[in-house]
């Protein structure tokens, strides 16, 4: 057989359809309305929940921590000057966090995922790529946002705590030996690091679960296809 | 506009049907695969503004719902081999040796990434570099080189002589 022959060939098994018989109208109007989503649909929909979670994740918490604390904080004897410090450093991390989230919206619209049927291969596998991209790093920025609300809380609750014990057993904070602070604030460290390897491998799970292979595989993909351009 | 487009796809739904032979060796893959190409048209079809042919479009859309769709584990371009009895040729007039050779066709492309895939069909389909370059997005330069890659292989997997 000659290579020129494999069109002749792919012409007889294009008629001979390979068993496929061809559909008619009715056949094609079916198929339109038993429409399951895409992959694209179901990667924005996550996309959207995830933008939805974060967004009510730093409302919840700013409202938690400007809010409500404030008004627990003010019955806690001496609350000092520290308290107004963790605030100025909770707001940093709103800041910081609202920001994140605005650019990744931004970039997220500029992709447009929706239209990648109106694009070729090469640019619609970027887009796809560039979108799974975002809905990871926006986990990330979900995670540290929650990691560093979850350090403030616990510098603030931890030294509220020990200033109210102190107090209560009519201590000063110079009659504690040095060993147990560090010991009390090393077990905090402890817990606050395996609560966030914890999280962070959880939520690394649940992106390769859902998309990492996937990802792995349209990166392969789009290498191949620019390495060709080299 | 529905009329018209189901009329339209019914008219070249050929070009659906061999996208999804050349990407899935599974019946059940290649009808989820139709599906989704006929519904990946049908969301673009208002887009389309007869810039290209249309059957390039369609090609194009098509390739595109093929590479990028997702089944977990499954259906990504796979470098796996056809199974034997996946291959059903329904002829009139019975041919064991064209039967063959396009077994031996499909078990070879079978075997290519899905980005050679895509390029093969295209020249089967005697589509022009400009239009290949077109749908895939590289340069008409370096669609030359890729089919050139791609013909070496096909032609060590089938054992065809130069």
């Amino acid at each position: 057989m000659k290579f020129d022959e494999l069109k002749s060939i792919w012409e007889q098994a294009s008629q001979q359809k390979s068993g496929h018989p061809d559909l008619q109208k009715e056949d094609i109007l079916v198929l339109l309305k038993t429409r399951t989503r895409s992959i694209v649909e179901k990667i924005d929909l996550n996309i959207r929940i995830g933008f939805l979670i974060l967004v009510g994740m730093i409302i919840y918490l700013f409202i938690d921590n400007f809010i409500f604390t404030p008004l627990l904080v003010k019955r806690v004897p001496e609350s000092g000057s520290y308290v107004y410090a963790l605030g100025i450093l909770d707001f940093i991390n709103y800041f910081i966090a609202f920001g994140f989230f605005v650019y990744f919206w931004v970039s997220y619209r500029k992709i447009n995922p929706h239209s990648i049927n109106n694009k070729n291969l090469k640019e619609a596998l970027q887009s796809i790529v560039r979108a799974l991209n975002i809905f990871r790093r926006l986990f990330y920025v979900a995670l540290l946002f929650f990691l560093v609300s979850l350090a403030i809380g616990f510098i603030a609750g931890f030294i509220t705590g020990f200033r109210m014990k102190l107090e209560s057993l009519g201590l000063s904070l110079a009659s504690l030996s040095f060993w147990r602070i560090s010991l009390a604030l090393l077990v905090g460290i402890l817990v606050l690091g395996a609560i966030s390897y914890g999280v962070f491998a959880l939520i690394n799970w649940i992106f390769n679960r859902l998309y990492g292979q996937y990802l792995h595989k349209l990166k392969a993909t789009l290498k191949e296809l620019e390495e060709t351009a080299e | 506009m529905e009329e018209e487009f189901v009329d339209i796809i019914t008219k070249n739904q050929g070009i659906i049907h061999k996208v999804c032979c050349i990407y899935c060796d599974d019946e059940e893959d290649r009808k989820d695969l139709f599906q989704e190409v006929v519904v990946q048209l049908w969301r673009s079809f208002p887009s389309f503004r007869n810039e290209s042919k249309f059957s390039t479009w369609m090609y194009r859309v098509a390739i595109n719902t093929a590479i990028t769709s997702f089944k977990r584990g499954k259906r990504l371009p796979q470098r796996q081999s056809l199974p034997e009895q996946s291959i059903q040729i329904v002829d009139d007039v019975y041919d064991p040796e064209t039967e063959d050779k396009i077994k031996l066709l499909y078990q070879s492309v079978s075997k290519l990434s899905g980005i050679e895939k895509s390029i093969i069909l295209l020249y089967l389909e005697s589509k022009t570099y400009e239009e290949i370059a077109e749908i895939t997005g590289i340069t008409q330069n370096y669609v030359r080189v890729k089919m050139n890659r791609v013909k070496k292989k096909l032609k060590k997997l089938m054992n065809i002589e130069e």
